[in-house]
C-alpha cells in the first residue's frame, strides 16, 4: 500500500504539474481516438437517434418511407400481449440461469483450481464447450433432448427417471435451454479461476490455524475476495440473459413451418421478429427502448447492490 | 477430443505457477479418499463436458436409422455422409466466407481498438475523461437497441447482402477492446516513450515502432477473442446475410439453414447425420485455433479480472471524475502469456517501483519489455539513465 | 450513491443530446404500375426460387427456355429457397429478378405492398382463361382485391394415407377412418396405438395437427381468412377442430409426446414409419406416397380423405407460384416463360419425363403416382397417359383417392397478413395442443395478434 502511494506521488509530480494541455498533443490525441468518435457518432449515438426517430413512426422497409404514428408503437408495447409474455419468459429464464451458471462456474473454478496433477489438461476439456458455436451447440443437443429417442432421457431412463419433453413441455423449453447454457459455462469459468488464483493462500492457512471449517472459509475468504469477479460476471451474465436469442432461435424459431410454445418465445426473439420477419421497425425500436430501460435498471440495481458487496482491495 | 492437449499443458500449468503446499499434507485415509473423490468428481465433468462431442462424433458417421441409437461407436461406418454433406451443401464457401470476415473483424477491431486506446492511453487533451467514460457507458448498451437502425444504415447504403455490416462497424473500434488495450498500455512505462519523444520521434512513430509492437500479446488476445466472437455470430448474418445467395452465407447461418433444409418438418428428409457432419466441420476449425491459440484463451482472462473490477466500478461511475484515480491505479499485469509469446530476444524491465495487480503470487512479474533488436530510437530509448536503473535482461 | 448521480448526469446529457441533434427519417420511394406486357421482347431472365428441380421441373424449364429462347432470352435460374426477409430488401432496393417463386400465402402480402404486379393482363395477351385453366380454388389463393398476382403450379391435396397392415392386425376398417365421426375414429385411433409407458411406440394416427391446423379447421366448417382477407381464427369452429386434434393427440400420450415420437421417424429412409408400422395413419400430401414407391414392398397402404362434418370429402389447396415483381426489368419475356412453363406442352413433357424415370428406375416398381398441376386438364392428361394400374393395389386406391379429392380442394383464402395468420395459427395451435392455453383463448390470442399485424400491413 505504502509503495503504491510513493508512485503516486513521484509520477505524480513528472506527469500531472504540467496543468496546461499541448496543443499539439491534444490534436494528436483527438487524431488517434477519432475512428472511435466516427463510429460512436454514426453506429451509437446516430443509431440511437435514428431508433428513437423512428420508434415514433410506421416504417415501411418496401418502400423506405416513414409515417408518423405517435404514440402508437409505445401504446402497443402493452396492448400486445406477446411483449409482456416474452418480457416474462426472458426474465423467469436469467433468474433461472444466471444463479445456476455462478454457481456452476465457481464451483467448476474451484474444483480445477485445487488440482494440482494434470490442471492444464482438465482445463483445456472444460474450455472446449465455449469454443463450440452456438449452431453446432443447438444442433446436438436439439437431438441429446429429444423426449423419446434422446441420449438424456435414455440416460435419465436407465437411472429410473422418466426424464421430461425437453424441448415440447412448456414447463421444461426454459430448463432445456438452461441446460445448453451450462454446458457451455467454461467462459465464466475460467474468470472464476482467474480470481480465484489471486486469492492469497496465506489467508487460508491463518482461518485454518483459527479452526475454520472449508465451509466457513469459503464465505470468509474465498467468496469476497472474489466478489469483484463475481459482481462482473453477475451483470455480463445477465445482459446476456436478457439478450438470449441464438439457442431459443435456433430450436424453436429457425423453421417457420412449425409452431413454436409460448414459453419458448424470448424479448430477443420477438423483437427479431418484428423487426426482420414483419418488418415492423417502428415498434421493433419501441421494444428495444423498453429493454434498454429495463437493462439499465436491473444494471443500476446490480451496481448499486455491488458497490455494498463487493470488497476491493484498494478501498482498505 | 481431436485437440492434442498433451503437448499444450505443461506451457499452461507454467503460466499459472503452482504454490507450494502450505499445509503440508498428511496422508490420512481421509485425505486420500478426498482426493480420490476429487478426481472422479473432475473426470465426470471432463466426461459430461466432452460427450456432447463424443456423440456429434459418432452421429456424423452413422446412418439416418441409427442416429438415435445413442451408441458412441457406430454400429454401421457411414463415412459418405461427409461426401453427402460436401456435395450438397457449399461447405467451403461457408468456411471461406466465415475466415474471410472473422480476420477482417478481428484485424480492424485490434488495430483501431488500439489506435483509440493509445489516444486515451498516451495523450491528454480536453475531454479525454468524459469521452472514456462514454467509452465504458457503450459496454452496458444492449445491442439490440441499435440492431435496428443500424440494419436501416446500412439498407440505406446499399450493403445489406453483403459481408461489410459484419466486420465494418469494427473499423471505428470497440468498446470492450479499447479498455482491454487501454489497460495494456498503461502498463508500459511513460518513461520510455517521452525519452523518445525527446529523442524526436513522432507520435505516430510511437505508436506504431514502440506501442504497437510491445503489445502484441494483447493483440493476439483481442483477435482471437473477436475471431471466435465473429465466427459464432448468427444474429447480424441472420439479418445481413439471409438476403443474399446460399454462397454467401456465414458458418452459422449456413448450419442453421442446414438444419431447417433437413428438418422432417419442412419438407426435409431427417437427415439428422448430415447435420451433424455440418456441425462437426464447423467445430473443427475453433478446436484448431484454441489448440494453438488456447493459453490466450484461457490465460487471456488472467488480466480481465483486474479489469473486471474496475470495469463495473468506472461504468458504475460513467461520468468521468473517476479518471485521474483510474490513472493512478496500478495498471494490471502484462498477461502471462507474454512470456511465452516466442519473443526470445526480449528485455523484460522489471519495474518494481510500478507494482502490477496481478495477485500474490506474480509479485516479480514483468510490466513492460523493451526489444532489443527494434529500430535505433527504441534501444537509444531503453537506456535513458531513468529507465536503466532497473533494468534487467532475461534471456 | 456519488457514482449514481452521475451516471443520471451522463444519462441526462445523453438525452439532451438527442433532442438537439434529432432528424426527421424516412426518404422516398414507392411502388411502380403495372406493366403491359408485349409478345415483343427479348434480353435476359432472372428467376429466383426455381429450388428443387428435380426431373419435373427441370423437363419445364426446358420448355419454357425454348420459348422465350426464339425471341434471344436468357434465362438465369438462381436456384436458392424464397426468403421473405430477402425478398423484401430486394424490393426496396430495386435490385429484383424478373420472376419470383414463392408459395402462395406469401402472394397477397406481397400484393398489397404494391410489390408484384397484377398477371390479368399476362393471361389475356395469351388467351389463357385462369379460372378455367387452374382450379378455381387455386387461383383464389393468389387473387387479392379483384385481381391475379401470380401464375399458380402444382397442388398438394393432403389426405390420409393409412398403413393398412396395422389396421388389419387390430381389425379397424377404412369406414372407421371417418374424420366426421369423430368417436368413431378416435376408438380406431386408440385401438392402433402402442404405448411404451407414456410415449406412443406406434401412433394410431398422427393429424400433423400443427403443420396442417388450416386443412382441419376448414374441415370442421371454420376458416382462417376471411373474404375481405382478414384473419379470422377465432372462428368457433376452429376452436372445435383444435378440440378434436387435442383428443386425438391426449389418446396417444399428449402432443409433446406424440411429436417428439414422430420427429424421430426416418421419413425418407428405409426405416420410415410406414415401413417399421411406427403410424396406423397419417396426413399427408400426395408427394407422400411417391417417396413410398421405393418400398412398395415393404409397406401396404390405403388412403381416404379428410371428411368435412357433413361426410365429404375434402382438403385445402396448396402449392406454389411465380410473380413478377413491379420493378422487374422484363416484365413481358417473364410474362412469356411463365405461360409456357405453366402450359400444357410443359407439363405434357414433365410428365413424360416422370414417366421415363418411373421406367427406367426398378426402386420405384413401376408405380406412377401422377402430377398434381393445379389444372385439371394438365392432370387429367396426364393420368389418362401416364397413371397405369401397378402391381400394388394399395398404392393404386391411394393414387385415386388423391384424384378424387383434388376436386373437393378449397382455398384458405388470401390476405395481406397471410403470413402472419399462418404463424400466429400454428403457434396458438401448439400451445393448445401443448395444454399452455385453452383452445378458444389460444385461438382469441392469435386473432388479436393477426389482426394487429393486418392493421400494420394494410392500415
Amino acid at each position: 500500500m505504502a509503495n503504491t502511494m510513493t508512485v503516486e506521488t513521484t509520477a505524480g509530480t513528472r506527469v500531472f504539474k504540467t496543468s496546461k494541455y499541448n496543443r499539439r498533443e491534444a490534436l494528436a490525441g483527438y487524431l488517434f481516438i477519432s475512428p472511435w468518435i466516427v463510429g460512436f457518432l454514426i453506429f451509437t449515438l446516430g443509431a440511437m437517434i435514428y431508433s428513437l426517430v423512428i420508434s415514433f413512426t410506421y416504417y415501411q422497409l418496401a418502400t423506405n418511407t416513414a409515417r408518423p404514428a405517435g404514440l402508437a408503437n409505445y401504446e402497443a408495447l402493452f396492448d400486445d400481449p406477446k411483449v409482456m409474455m416474452s418480457l416474462g419468459n426472458t426474465l423467469f429464464y436469467a433468474v433461472l440461469a444466471v444463479p445456476l451458471e455462478i454457481i456452476f462456474a465457481l464451483f467448476l473454478a474451484m474444483l480445477l483450481n485445487n488440482v494440482r496433477r494434470g490442471a492444464g489438461v482438465f482445463r483445456t476439456l472444460y474450455y472446449l464447450p465455449k469454443m463450440t458455436p452456438a449452431v453446432a451447440t443447438a444442433s446436438v443437443f436439439f437431438l441429446l433432448l429429444n423426449g423419446n429417442q434422446g441420449a438424456i432421457n435414455k440416460g435419465l431412463a436407465a437411472i429410473g427417471i422418466q426424464g421430461p419433453q425437453w424441448l415440447l413441455d412448456p414447463n421444461w423449453v426454459k430448463p432445456s435451454i438452461v441446460l445448453m447454457t451450462l454446458w457451455g459455462v467454461s467462459g465464466t469459468m475460467v474468470i472464476f479461476l482467474a480470481a480465484l488464483k489471486t486469492v492469497p493462500r496465506d489467508l487460508y492457512e491463518v482461518a485454518q490455524i483459527d479452526g475454520a471449517g472449508p465451509v466457513r472459509r469459503f464465505f470468509s475468504i474465498t467468496l469476497p475476495m472474489i466478489s469483484g469477479a463475481m459482481f462482473f460476471n453477475v451483470i455480463v451474465l445477465t445482459i446476456a440473459a436478457l439478450q438470449t436469442f441464438d439457442q431459443a432461435y435456433l430450436l424453436f424459431y429457425r423453421d417457420t413451418g412449425t409452431g413454436a410454445p409460448d414459453a419458448s418465445l424470448f424479448y430477443a426473439i420477438y423483437l427479431f421478429q418484428q423487426a426482420f420477419r414483419q418488418f415492423n421497425f417502428g415498434f421493433a425500436a419501441a421494444m428495444a427502448w423498453l429493454l434498454f430501460l429495463i437493462i439499465m435498471i436491473i444494471s443500476l440495481v446490480q451496481v448499486k447492490l455491488g458497490n455494498r458487496f463487493v470488497y476491493y482491495e484498494s478501498e482498505r | 477430443m481431436s485437440v492434442d492437449t498433451s503437448a499444450l499443458a505443461p506451457t499452461i500449468s507454467s503460466a499459472g505457477k503452482e504454490r507450494p503446499a502450505i499445509v503440508k499434507p498428511r496422508r490420512s485415509i481421509g485425505s486420500i479418499l478426498g482426493q480420490v473423490i476429487h478426481w472422479i468428481v473432475l473426470v465426470f465433468f471432463a466426461a459430461l463436458f466432452l460427450y456432447p462431442f463424443a456423440w456429434l462424433l459418432a452421429a456424423s458417421f452413422k446412418p439416418r436409422g441409427q442416429v438415435f441409437d445413442n451408441l458412441l461407436i457406430p454400429k454401421t461406418f457411414q463415412p459418405e455422409n461427409f461426401v453427402q454433406v460436401w456435395n450438397e451443401l457449399p461447405l467451403l464457401a461457408w468456411v471461406g466466407n466465415s475466415i474471410l470476415i472473422a480476420v477482417l473483424a478481428a484485424g480492424f477491431v485490434t488495430v483501431s481498438s488500439s489506435l483509440v486506446a493509445w489516444g486515451f492511453a498516451y495523450f491528454r487533451f480536453p475531454g479525454r475523461g468524459i469521452l472514456f467514460g462514454l467509452v465504458l457507458a457503450t459496454m452496458m448498451l444492449p445491442g439490440a437497441v441499435t440492431l435496428v437502425p443500424q440494419y436501416l444504415i446500412w439498407n440505406n447504403i446499399g450493403l445489406v447482402g453483403t459481408n461489410i455490416p459484419l466486420w465494418g462497424m469494427n473499423l471505428f473500434g470497440s468498446a470492450f477492446y479499447i479498455f482491454l488495450q487501454r489497460q495494456f498500455f498503461l502498463g508500459l512505462p511513460r518513461e520510455i516513450f517521452e525519452a523518445a519523444r525527446v529523442d524526436g520521434v513522432s507520435y505516430w512513430g510511437m505508436f506504431w515502432r514502440m506501442a504497437f509492437p510491445l503489445s502484441i500479446p494483447s493483440f493476439i488476445i483481442v483477435f482471437l477473442f473477436e475471431f471466435q466472437a465473429s465466427w459464432n455470430n448468427l444474429q447480424a448474418a441472420l439479418i445481413y446475410l439471409n438476403a443474399g445467395s446460399a454462397e454467401g452465407y456465414t458458418v452459422p447461418l449456413g448450419i442453421a439453414s442446414a438444419m431447417t433444409k433437413y428438418s422432417p418438418t419442412n419438407g426435409g428428409h431427417g437427415d439428422y447425420q448430415y447435420v451433424m457432419v455440418a456441425a462437426l466441420l464447423v467445430t473443427l476449425p475453433m478446436l484448431i485455433l484454441f489448440a494453438f491459440g488456447q493459453r490466450y484463451f484461457i490465460e487471456g482472462w488472467r488480466p480481465r479480472v483486474a479489469r473486471a473490477e474496475r470495469a463495473s466500478r468506472v461504468a458504475s461511475a460513467a461520468g468521468g471524475s473517476h479518471w485521474e484515480r483510474f490513472q493512478r491505479d496500478p495498471p494490471a499485469c502484462v498477461p502471462s502469456a507474454a512470456h511465452s509469446a516466442g519473443m526470445n530476444s526480449l528485455h523484460f524491465r522489471e519495474c518494481s517501483s510500478t507494482p502490477c495487480r496481478g495477485g500474490v503470487s506474480e509479485v516479480r512479474s514483468p510490466c513492460g519489455m523493451v526489444p532489443t533488436s527494434g529500430s535505433r530510437s527504441e534501444c537509444s530509448m531503453a537506456r535513458t539513465p531513468r529507465a536503466r536503473s532497473s533494468e534487467r535482461t532475461f534471456r | 450513491m456519488k457514482r449514481t448521480k452521475q451516471m443520471l448526469l451522463a444519462a441526462t446529457a445523453g438525452a439532451a443530446l438527442f433532442a438537439l441533434t434529432a432528424c426527421g427519417g424516412g426518404g422516398g420511394g414507392g411502388g411502380g404500375t403495372a406493366a403491359d406486357f408485349s409478345k415483343d421482347y427479348s434480353g435476359s431472365l432472372n428467376v429466383w426460387g426455381f429450388e428443387n428441380a428435380d426431373e419435373v421441373g427441370t423437363s419445364r424449364v426446358d420448355v419454357a427456355d425454348k420459348t422465350v429462347g426464339g425471341n434471344d432470352v436468357k434465362v438465369k435460374l438462381e436456384a436458392a429457397a424464397f426468403d421473405a426477409q430477402k425478398f423484401t430488401t430486394r424490393a426496396a432496393s430495386g435490385n429484383v429478378p424478373d420472376v419470383v417463386q414463392m408459395d402462395r400465402q406469401f402472394v397477397a402480402t406481397y400484393a398489397a405492398q404494391g410489390l408484384v404486379m397484377p398477371v390479368d393482363k399476362c393471361f389475356a395477351l395469351y388467351d389463357v382463361e385462369p379460372r378455367e385453366y387452374w382450379y378455381p380454388q387455386v387461383i383464389d389463393d393468389v387473387a387479392y382485391g379483384g385481381d391475379i398476382y401470380a401464375v399458380p403450379q402444382f397442388y398438394q391435396p393432403p389426405a390420409i394415407l393409412l398403413n393398412t397392415r396395422v389396421m388389419d392386425e387390430v381389425g379397424v376398417t377404412i369406414d372407421d377412418m371417418n374424420t366426421s365421426d369423430q368417436a368413431a375414429f378416435l376408438d380406431a385411433v386408440k385401438k392402433m396405438t402402442v404405448m411404451d409407458g407414456a410415449n406412443p411406440s406406434r401412433m394410431g394416427f398422427d393429424p400433423q395437427g400443427v403443420s396442417k391446423a388450416g386443412l382441419w379447421m376448414l374441415s370442421f366448417g371454420g376458416q382462417t381468412i376471411d373474404k375481405d382477407g382478414k384473419p379470422a381464427l377465432d372462428n368457433e369452429n376452429n376452436v372445435k377442430a383444435i378440440e378434436f386434434l387435442k383428443e386425438i393427440y391426449d389418446a396417444q400420450g399428449g402432443y409433446a409426446n406424440a411429436k417428439s415420437f414422430v420427429d424421430s421417424f426416418d421419413v425418407f429412409g428405409d426405416n420410415n414409419s410406414y415401413v417399421a408400422d411406427q403410424v396406423g395413419g397419417a396426413v399427408f400430401d400426395q408427394w407422400y406416397p411417391n417417396v413410398l414407391t421405393s418400398y412398395a414392398d415393404q409397406v401396404q397402404l390405403g388412403a381416404t380423405p379428410v371428411m368435412t362434418q357433413d361426410g365429404k370429402p375434402f382438403t385445402v389447396a396448396s402449392g406454389s407460384s411465380f410473380v413478377i415483381p413491379t420493378a422487374a426489368k422484363n416484365p413481358s419475356a417473364a410474362c412469356a416463360w411463365l405461360i409456357s412453363l405453366t402450359s400444357p406442352e410443359a407439363w405434357q413433357a414433365a410428365g413424360e419425363a416422370r414417366a421415363e424415370t418411373t421406367a427406367n428406375d426398378p426402386g420405384r416398381h413401376g408405380i406412377n403416382t401422377g402430377l398434381f398441376t393445379g389444372s385439371p386438364e394438365s392432370d387429367q392428361a396426364i393420368r389418362d397417359a401416364y397413371v397405369k394400374p401397378s402391381d400394388y393395389p394399395g398404392f393404386d386406391q391411394v393414387i385415386d383417392t388423391y384424384y378424387t379429392v383434388a376436386a373437393n380442394g378449397q382455398s384458405f383464402g388470401s390476405s395481406p397478413a397471410g403470413q402472419q395468420i399462418q404463424t400466429e395459427l400454428q403457434n396458438a395451435v401448439t400451445s393448445a395442443l401443448l395444454g399452455e392455453k385453452a383452445p378458444a383463448d389460444a385461438l382469441k390470442d392469435a386473432q388479436d395478434a393477426a389482426m394487429r399485424a393486418y392493421n400494420q400491413v394494410a392500415g
